[in-house]
């Protein structure tokens, strides 16, 4: 990038708001994936319009920009796999307005999803969703990766919460998306165009969201299972029973072994635990629910059930589940977490695969997940700094995008295409499909500015 | 320290990293500037370019590198539990020997070299605080052999706004009928500023005197009332002296009815544990136990408290490479205070009181910040 070009952005976002200082550089090189790669310069906005004038100069300059919140992506969307500009959003970070009346929030990208709990707790509200990672992600990155977590069964993905959107696409004009209201038939749905689209069509500026009354109360039990099988069945039944817990999470062999061998918690080192919680606005509401789950683990086979009553056993009871990130990350310098989504009745299938793959490649994969809509996460624990391993770590992963495939899942749940599974898009979408992403990566962004070489665009 | 010794002393620790940024909310500096540089995320992303080769040292690096606040409160929301405050301190040994480091710490490492303190002031003021207090035993508090020795620390000794820390905490040891004995003019810098600042040798000749001191006196405690002063001896010291915070000691007095906490203090006050206190050295429960003890005071935690404390912005040696990002750190905490409806914030580190008293001061907010000895002697009454 030239002298020239860095002028002109430093002349519309003030030199405060730009640098090109190797050790910025280098930080914007990276998300939580493995990717890596520089930019040429990073900025952060502060307004809508300045947005709108960075595009309209990339867009007749002809260089990437790549939009970006906290950097917490697994998948290497927000990696400059160009080079360009990084679009730093987190000084965007404004709560506009909650309007507990219509039932929405307006905000600005740049606000953390934390913040927004925090500020519709009082009025007794949330924004679903429930990220691992809510105290450090933005709600811009959420729309954009389309971002689920723990609370999915019931309560669905970020994709059912957002109802208009302020864009900015490249020519530097200004798109309004949807409606503030909470249906509506009129026209493209073009809000939902651009949940997911990762930064490839446009840039995110003002996101409206659906908000929800919180149930005030939970119930929890944990059960353990000798036999995967019997796990996957309780996990299938529980979900056509007409029950919806609040959560339903699966937490395998590999996992207890690991949180043993580097805790003191002594779990039972079962096939696989499960961990349900359901929600509601008194205690037999919540108890009803539970009780139907909790027969349902027993006509299964459950080796143990443990019912929680206070706080401090809810919280042992979460233990495995809240445990297992954690340890995983110290059994090694590096942690791939993997993002498969499969039929909900597919799930003991995939977990025997994953175990299966963990030992052709000698590897160690505890696997821990959201059973209730199908989405697992593999947790591939290598030494990163030894090349064998890593590609060992390639060759895993691959076959297990394949066996996803065949059981008729996706690649992933929540956490989105980026570069690390680019190359697998047309495996899970057919050419007609691929076709039609790509006329409307066209038809948005013909000069490929917007964080080019992700989501398998280009033809 | 040059690259190749610093590869080998933190390529292993700073792999860990797995780049997940869930540090950021905790760390200090990155809230203030919502700048990747500034956060541990990307503190450890330059070490570990920097060993790569792929990164030369610069000013650039220095100003990321030296405003770390040192507060550890990254490691504690860490999955893999980077210490990155210690991957920070040994990049720094590397920054000072490519002469890339803020000018200020080559003043202090000279100022502590030629006076022995860290304000560059006569050894022989050390205990000028002693005027602060009426009843003082004619040969003052320094005697030649006692039980227990009051390390007073730099920071309390010269600096006005402070100096009743120690004047509170004679008068407590004196209502408890301790014997102990200060330094004086013999106490020395503990060396904490040298580590922060990059050069951690030259701590050696402070410990070697001040542990020289203890063996002297015939001293089996040393009491702190600065959390940092009793960090170093407790980790780097190597000394089989039993080592308190003024908190513990004070407690023990309460809890044997040695002291007692009569007078009503009708205030809502809340609790700022101090890094090196809480998070690095692991004391949380003792200050809490004198608070509650005091009559009439109604006590509120701040909803990041203990492990997950944040700093008050005068961490690091940051206050003297940076006081405009300290401040603005030292703001977000008295905002944290004001959210939680105090009115005083009670803690125990004469670096935490200078720099909430002098923020509050600044921008005229009605707050008190008090150490806890200070609040023990107006409970005594």
């Amino acid at each position: 990038m030239d002298k020239k070009t860095k002028r002109l952005l430093m002349d519309i976002v003030g030199e405060e708001n730009f640098t090109d200082k190797l050790i910025d550089l280098i930080s914007y090189s990276k998300d939580a994936s493995e990717h890596r790669q520089r930019p040429d310069a990073a900025v952060w906005a502060t307004s809508t319009e300045k947005v709108s004038a960075i595009l309209k100069l990339a867009n007749e300059e002809r260089f990437p920009v790549i939009a970006r919140g906290a950097g917490t992506s697994l998948a290497g969307l927000t990696v400059p796999e160009r080079g360009g500009v990084v679009l730093d959003l987190g000084r965007m970070n404004r709560i506009i307005e909650i309007n507990i009346k219509d039932r929405l929030a307006i905000v600005q990208p740049g606000v953390v999803y934390a913040t927004l709990e925090r500020a519709l707790t009082p009025d007794g509200f949330f924004f679903p969703p429930d990220p691992a990672s809510g105290k450090v992600c933005t709600l811009g990155g959420n729309v954009a990766t389309n971002a689920g977590g723990i609370k999915g069964a019931k309560y669905g993905t970020t994709k059912d919460y957002v109802l208009a959107l302020e864009v900015v696409v490249p020519d530097g004009r200004i798109l309004r998306t949807g409606s503030k209201c909470m249906k509506t038939s009129s026209g493209y749905d073009l809000t939902k165009l651009f949940v997911g689209s990762e930064g490839t069509l446009g840039v995110i500026t003002e996101i409206t969201l659906k908000i929800n009354p919180k149930p005030p109360l939970t119930s929890t039990a944990m059960a353990t299972f000798e036999d995967l099988e019997d796990a996957g069945r309780a996990v299938s039944e529980i979900m056509h029973s007409g029950i919806l817990p609040s959560a339903l999470e699966v937490v395998d062999q590999q996992t207890l072994i690991a949180i043993n061998q580097n805790t003191d918690l002594d779990l039972p080192e079962v096939e696989a635990v499960l961990v349900a919680e359901t929600d509601g606005h008194t205690r037999e509401e919540t108890e009803f629910q539970l009780d139907k789950i909790i027969d349902i683990f027993k006509q299964n086979n459950a080796a143990s059930i443990k019912q929680a009553d206070t706080k401090e056993e809810v919280e042992a009871l979460w233990t495995a589940r809240k445990a297992a990130y954690p340890v995983m990350a110290q059994i090694n310098n590096n942690l791939y977490v993997e993002d498969l989504s499969v039929p909900m009745s597919k799930v003991p299938d995939m977990l025997k695969v994953i175990s299966d793959i963990a030992r052709k490649y000698n590897l160690k994969i505890p696997t821990v997940g959201h059973a209730g809509d199908g989405n697992l996460h593999p947790c591939i624990s290598i030494d990163g700094t030894n090349p064998d391993e890593v590609e060992r770590m390639h060759q895993a992963s691959a076959e297990l995008f394949e066996k996803v495939i065949y059981f008729g899942g996706t690649l992933t749940g929540e956490h989105g295409i980026g570069l690390a599974k680019a190359s697998f898009m047309g495996m899970e979408h057919g050419e007609v499909a691929m076709d039609v992403m790509r006329s409307v990566k066209q038809l948005f962004d013909p000069n490929n500015i917007l964080n080019p070489g992700k989501m398998a665009l280009e033809v | 320290m040059n690259i190749v010794q610093l590869k080998k002393l933190s390529y292993d620790e700073v792999a860990k990293c797995n780049k997940c940024g869930f540090c950021l909310p905790s760390c200090p500096t990155y809230l203030v500037n919502k700048s990747e540089a500034y956060s541990p995320r990307g503190r450890n992303a330059i070490t570990r370019f920097a060993i790569e080769n792929s990164l030369d040292l610069n000013a650039d690096t220095e100003k990321a590198i030296f405003t770390c606040l040192g507060c550890g409160a990254c490691t504690e929301v860490c999955l893999s539990s980077v210490r990155t405050k210690d991957l920070i301190f040994q990049n720094r040994e590397c920054q000072v020997d490519e002469g890339f480091y803020p000018r200020v710490a080559e003043r202090l490492a000279k100022t502590l070299e030629e006076s022995r303190n860290i304000s560059d002031d006569d050894q022989k003021d050390r205990s000028e605080w002693q005027e602060l207090i009426k009843d003082l035993p004619e040969s003052s508090f320094e005697k030649e052999h006692a039980d227990i020795i009051f390390f007073v620390g730099c920071v309390a000794s010269f600096f006005p706004m402070v100096q009743k820390i120690p004047a509170n905490m004679a008068k407590i040891l004196q209502r408890g009928g301790v014997d102990f004995t200060i330094l004086g003019g013999d106490e020395w810098c503990c060396g904490f500023p040298l580590v922060g600042a990059g050069m951690p040798e030259k701590l050696e000749e402070l410990k070697e005197h001040n542990l020289k001191k203890v063996s002297d006196v015939g001293a089996g405690t040393v009491v702190f009332t600065c959390p940092s002063c009793l960090h170093t001896w407790k980790h780097l010291y190597e000394t089989d002296v039993k080592l308190m915070h003024s908190s513990q000691l004070i407690a023990e007095l309460l809890k044997d009815g040695r002291i007692e906490l009569k007078k009503d203090i009708n205030a809502v006050a809340t609790y700022h544990d101090p890094c090196d206190l809480g998070r690095n050295t692991g004391v949380y429960e003792e200050p809490r136990e004198l608070i509650r003890a005091v009559p009439g005071l109604e006590f509120l935690e701040l909803p990041m408290n203990r492990r997950f404390s944040i700093c008050c912005g005068g961490g690091g040696n940051v206050e003297m490479t940076d006081p405009e990002l300290s401040a603005q750190i030292a703001q977000m905490k008295l905002d944290s205070i004001r959210d939680v409806g105090a009115e005083m914030v009670i803690t125990g580190c004469q670096q935490c009181v200078r720099t909430m008293t002098t923020r509050a001061r600044r921008q005229k907010i009605d707050l008190e910040v008090k150490d806890l000895t200070e609040l023990v002697v107006e409970a005594m009454g």
